[in-house]
């Protein structure tokens, strides 16, 4: 009788190691995934604001005027939002007694108003308000 | 000659099913796990820089459509509407210092003005105004 010698070799792939493979696949797709962080900028309602803005100098109150959809002045002349950033940081900088208001239309786009009180925020302005375009202290 | 037979029933049990079962369970619980669902869905929020992370929806959100309409908890509220919210809200002993407006970016600002104004005399202090991040937002 002949007897066929078997071969130490398998034809199969082994296939143990897939999960761990699989897994460390997902762990980094899971820390590679940067998700668009929700924020939320802050707005203080000042009961007194009408007061308030009455009682600062001119040097120290800025105004924007937002007009139309989104076009923001100051002093006359058409300005961006960064370039906003950069002016309230500077003015800080220079006077923390910083008081920024708004004088916005109705149509302004609440996009943009979130923009610059985001920038108010972001340059550590304390005192931020908004005015009716009548110049009516309104939150 | 004597040939000893092989046993054809073997103890070792097969791995390749492992890495399907694990998937299949990874998705169920990645499925029917409890998110915090947002409520702002199909609002697209302003973007802004600022550093103040909103983890969470704050108790008291309100929630402001490309419609420009303002809801809160899913009813559609007017101005004398929402005053009487915060009057609710009080008389419950509820926190009505801190509020979250989800607002759309296509929203004007003279949609949201009557409402700040009615949320100042409530007694509201501070409005956070939920945005996304952005590096330059324009």
């Amino acid at each position: 009788m002949r007897i066929r010698r078997r071969t130490g070799h398998s034809d199969e792939v082994p296939a143990s190691a897939l999960s761990d493979m699989a897994f460390l696949l997902l762990v980094f797709f899971i820390i590679v995934t940067v998700f668009s962080p929700r924020i939320g900028v802050a707005v203080y309602l000042r009961p007194d604001a009408k007061k308030a803005a009455a009682s600062l100098s001119k040097g120290e109150k800025i105004i924007f005027e937002g007009r139309g959809k989104e076009s923001i002045y100051y002093k006359k002349k058409k300005r961006d939002l960064a370039w906003i950033r950069d002016f309230l940081q500077a003015a800080v900088t220079q006077s923390s007694k910083v008081a920024v208001r708004l004088q916005l239309d109705r149509e302004f786009s609440y996009g943009l108003f979130v923009g610059l009180a985001d920038a108010a925020n972001n340059a550590g302005v304390s005192d931020f308000g908004i005015e009716g375009r009548s110049g009516r202290t309104s939150p | 000659m004597n040939i000893k037979r092989r046993r054809t029933i073997g103890s070792v049990i097969s791995l390749a099913s492992m890495a399907d079962i694990a998937f299949l369970l990874l998705v169920f619980f990645v499925i029917t796990s409890a998110i915090g669902k947002k409520q702002d869905q199909g609002i697209r929020p302003p973007y802004a820089r600022s550093q103040q992370k909103l983890t969470r929806d704050l108790d008291f959100t309100l929630l402001m459509g490309r419609d420009g309409i303002l809801r809160y908890e899913g009813r559609i509220q007017t101005p004398d509407a929402l005053a009487a919210v915060i009057a609710v809200r009080k008389r419950l002993r509820k926190d009505i210092s801190r509020v979250q407006i989800s607002g759309d970016r296509e929203c004007s600002y003279g949609q949201l003005s009557p409402f700040l104004e009615v949320l100042k005399r409530g007694g509201v202090r501070e409005v956070l105004f939920a945005a996304v991040y952005r590096k330059a937002p324009q």
